[in-house]
């Protein structure tokens, strides 16, 4: 097993069809095909949101499974730290938007914050080691996992947000 | 025990253009690798922008570079086995961005604002012949800004 660092950045910018809508995740999606890195799980490690417009904005974290969802984002051998994987391999941890609800997502979230409604104002998280868990799918579930944030106001978001998240791959 | 390293060069603007860098730091060896600590950011002009951070695979031409010397290191005993340079906006070739980004910020229209890209824990290896880019990710011009990247190498 070897863990390799990696980050992935997106930019969310539209108006959400009502409150408490999730509107962005890091998940990982598919089969593992012939070519593939077979990723089956990642851990969060660092979590930076940063505020572009002038609405607070109230957000939490949750695991999810399923549901609507379009991919805007897939790793490539750039966005791991160490620059060192097979080029041309495909990576699984997508970061993906959400164009509906979830079907699904756990009851209790990790942590819930407020951001500042300044162009600027930004939040920092850092989750020690390990780190978050993310799978591609649970113990006697086929269903694919997510990390997925929400946020609770239903106004025009505007935030710029970067994943940092180590993957574990069984070999290289 | 490894080199530390940083240097510190003010850029100009970008254009209006998205994915124009406006600092890199560029590796030109052939056998040195270099693991990148921290890069910080301080605007210089009260307007707006954004920040993304790229792997760079070629170098393009710069409109001014900065080359790190024994002072820059916090030893100060020898200058960077690389040959690794700081090169800043405007410039006339963009080097060839590799997508999608590692981090994504921005700050706001205020002089002195700052950001601190950190990787402390994990550095960021820039391999022979690549660099760590700062540019804009979206159409607007990233300000002239100070910027300072931190690294080991050896």
């Amino acid at each position: 097993m070897q863990s390799c660092r990696a980050s992935i950045a997106v930019n969310r910018a539209y108006t959400p069809a009502g409150a408490n809508e999730f509107f962005v995740g890091i998940g990982l999606t598919g089969t593992i095909g012939a070519t593939d890195i077979p990723v089956e799980y990642i851990y969060l490690r660092k979590l930076e949101i940063y505020q572009n417009n002038t609405n607070a904005k109230s957000l939490q974290l949750y695991h999810t499974k399923q549901g609507g969802r379009t991919a805007i984002g897939s790793l490539g051998q750039y966005n791991f730290y160490n620059n060192d994987l097979p080029a041309g391999a495909t990576m699984f941890p997508n970061v993906f938007t959400h164009d509906t609800q979830l079907l699904n997502f756990q009851l209790v979230s990790p942590f819930r914050i407020q951001l500042g409604p300044n162009v600027g104002d930004h939040a920092h998280l850092t989750f020690p080691e390990p780190g978050i868990i993310c799978r591609l799918t649970n113990e006697g579930d086929s269903i694919h996992h997510s990390l997925s944030l929400r946020v609770a106001e239903s106004n025009p978001l505007d935030l710029n947000i970067t994943w940092v998240f180590d993957v574990v791959i069984p070999s290289l | 025990m490894s080199l530390r390293y940083s240097v510190g060069g003010r850029s100009a603007n970008t254009a209006a253009t998205a994915n124009h860098v406006a600092a890199a730091l560029w590796n030109p060896s052939t056998a040195f690798n270099i693991y990148v600590r921290e890069i910080w950011v301080t605007k210089t002009v009260a307007t707006a922008d954004h920040h993304q951070l790229n792997y760079i695979t070629t170098r393009g031409t710069a409109g001014s570079t900065v080359t790190p010397d024994t002072d820059n290191d916090y030893t100060r005993q020898a200058a960077p086995p690389s040959g690794a340079l700081l090169d800043l906006a405007a410039y006339s070739v963009q080097p060839t961005l590799q997508t999608p980004a590692l981090a994504r910020r921005n700050l706001p229209a205020t002089i002195g604002s700052f950001l601190v890209f950190d990787f402390r824990d994990v550095p960021i290896v820039v391999r022979p012949g690549q660099g760590l880019a700062i540019g804009t990710p979206v159409a607007t011009i990233l300000q002239a800004s100070d910027f300072t990247f931190v690294w080991d190498e050896l």
